[in-house]
């Protein structure tokens, strides 16, 4: 892990995708914060209407961040790959270090991006909210801790989901265009064909409802719990336990 | 001698391709034992599965005496080519595998230091990996195997890229690392490399083993003298008949219209030679000290396998 670290402090991309996310909410909420409309002649500041305290305030952040997995999902690949073009992985094996080692280095990194993701969007957020006077900001997202850990769960799925699928095709554009083809066709495709049953079984369906998701809560007029549902949190997790398992499976066999 | 590394059956296919067909040797402790063949006989993907970089698809190896798929710890390796990343300073790429190798804090800057050195690459410690020529980029994997004094050593083409004084500076590092009882294991397609360095030698060729020679040891059975002879106007046969009957003639052959034989030290070198032909009423026209190199049994090998 030393070593890994050593590296991963040299990686151009590591703090440009740590800068991105950390930039990424408040260029956003930026939008929303100096955005108001009019409704018979009432000026109205949309931020506001959206999100009336600091509670739904937190929601809409939590949900808007999410977004953000696909720049780590970007460093994660680019710098597995870097590692594997540059036969680094290689050297580390000749060197002694075993495959189980060298995918665990690499899952625990994953878990890592996830804590500093959640850590800057904890710090951009309480910025973010400061900026509008909410009050009770830190209480506020203590009611909504199991949340927030469902956004780094959230993110850690997806990236197992990507190393997986990186260890496979060996290519971070094919890796990265799959994450999106997964989750937008063939999960798209299993939820049209069969809505009730099997779709509530797919991984990106459960990841998804990790973390809340104000819009679809404002447009069906419903209002949000405060905690993801147990069900999604068992699929999910069991959805990470089988992608690191057949992560550790595929780089047992794999020549480098 | 002790065997420090035992293969048994090991065969490995890529698709339809076998590039290593049930190959089976034993590496003594303390030699310097050399991998020998052309491209594509199957040498690196040997060391490779002895790395454990790449699965076997069949056979078992044993690093001292013990079973493993993965490579031993006391072994420091340079495969095909030196994997560093492109950016990354030859300093800060030293410290890495020496952070990775678990060479104690308070020591690293000094052994790197020092490898640099011995491998003549410090002036270029502050440059970037891809900066470097492909000779600097091999020097600096060498020096990346010595960082932890590994007790074995296993160089896949070590030369390569290498300007003659390059060539002649690494091979003097061999033969020094040899000397302190290190075993080493070197593949290369250049016999001359082989049979300067080697104590031991396995010739591959497609895959298979053809042929494992005691190098040194061949040399000091022919300390005697092997010789080229040819009579004007006569045929080899005359000469071999002659000779196959005296008992200090160990071997004789006939090649390219000239007979080949090798004698004991008792046979008093060419003019003993000489003078024993010329005895018997044949006047040799051509008398020439004939090299029983590693080259003629390699070619004899490849030739006997085709």
């Amino acid at each position: 892990m030393h070593a890994e670290l050593l590296k991963l402090k040299t990686y151009p991309l590591f703090w440009i995708s740590m800068v991105l996310f950390a930039g990424f909410i408040p260029l956003l909420f930026g939008f929303f914060l100096r955005a108001d409309f009019q409704i018979e002649d009432q000026q109205m500041d949309l931020l506001q209407f959206l999100a009336p305290n600091a509670s739904s305030l937190w929601q809409y952040l939590i949900f808007v961040a999410s977004y953000g997995v696909y720049i780590l999902i970007l460093f994660l690949l680019s710098y597995t790959n870097r590692d594997l073009i540059n036969g680094i992985w290689r050297q580390y094996i000749i060197e002694g270090v075993s495959r189980n080692q060298l995918v665990g280095g690499r899952i625990i990194i994953g878990a890592a991006v996830s804590l500093l993701a959640m850590f800057l969007l904890f710090v951009m957020g309480v910025y973010t909210i400061a900026q509008k006077e909410y009050s009770g900001i830190v209480s506020s997202l203590w009611e909504l801790q199991a949340f927030f850990a469902g956004f780094g769960l959230y993110l850690f799925g997806f990236m197992m989901m990507a190393l997986l699928l990186n260890a496979i095709v060996n290519s971070t554009t094919l890796s990265f265009l799959g994450i999106f083809f997964w989750s937008l066709f063939v999960e798209g495709i299993v939820r049209w064909v069969d809505p009730t049953t099997l779709s509530h079984y797919l991984p990106v369906y459960n990841f998804n409802r990790l973390i809340p998701n104000p819009v679809s809560a404002l447009v069906g007029g419903g209002s949000l719990s405060a905690t993801p549902e147990v069900q999604h949190v068992l699929v999910s997790l069991i959805w990470i336990g089988a992608f690191m398992g057949l992560l550790y499976g595929v780089y047992r066999k794999k020549d480098f | 001698m002790q065997s420090i590394l035992t293969l048994s059956g090991l065969s490995k296919n890529y698709g339809r391709v076998q590039a290593l067909s049930d190959v089976s040797l034993s590496i003594p402790e303390g030699s310097v034992y050399g991998l020998l063949g052309p491209n594509g006989s199957g040498k690196t993907t040997l060391l490779s599965i002895i790395l454990g970089v790449v699965r076997p698809a069949a056979g078992t190896f044993l690093w001292d005496g013990e079973q493993t798929n993965e490579t031993s710890a006391n072994v420091g390796a340079l495969l095909e080519k030196p994997n560093f990343l492109p950016k990354t300073k030859v300093k800060a790429q030293l410290e890495m595998m020496a952070v990775l190798r678990g060479i104690p804090s308070t020591e690293r800057a000094k052994r790197v230091e020092e490898v640099l050195q011995q491998t003549g690459i410090a002036d270029a410690a502050h440059r970037p990996f891809r900066s470097l020529s492909l000779g600097m980029k091999q020097r600096l994997g060498i020096a990346s195997v010595l960082l932890s004094n590994p007790p074995i050593l296993v160089l896949d083409e070590p030369t390569n890229g290498l300007d003659p004084q390059g060539i002649i500076d690494i091979r003097n590092l061999i033969l020094n690392l040899a000397s302190q009882g290190r075993t080493i294991i070197l593949a290369s397609h250049m016999l001359d490399e082989i049979e300067k360095v080697c104590t031991h030698a396995a010739i591959l060729k497609k895959g298979e083993l053809i042929k494992t020679e005691e190098i040194r040891k061949d040399k000091k059975e022919s300390a005697g003298v092997v010789l080229r002879l040819g009579v004007e106007n006569r045929p080899a046969d005359d000469i071999t008949k002659k000779l196959e009957n005296w008992a200090v003639c160990l071997d004789v052959k006939i090649k390219d219209g000239y007979a080949i034989a090798s004698f004991t030290a008792e046979a008093g070198g060419a003019s003993g030679v000489n003078r024993y032909l010329s005895e018997r009423g044949l006047y040799l026209s051509e008398i020439h000290p004939h090299r029983a190199s590693l080259e003629s049994s390699f070619l004899k090998a490849v030739e006997e396998k085709s």
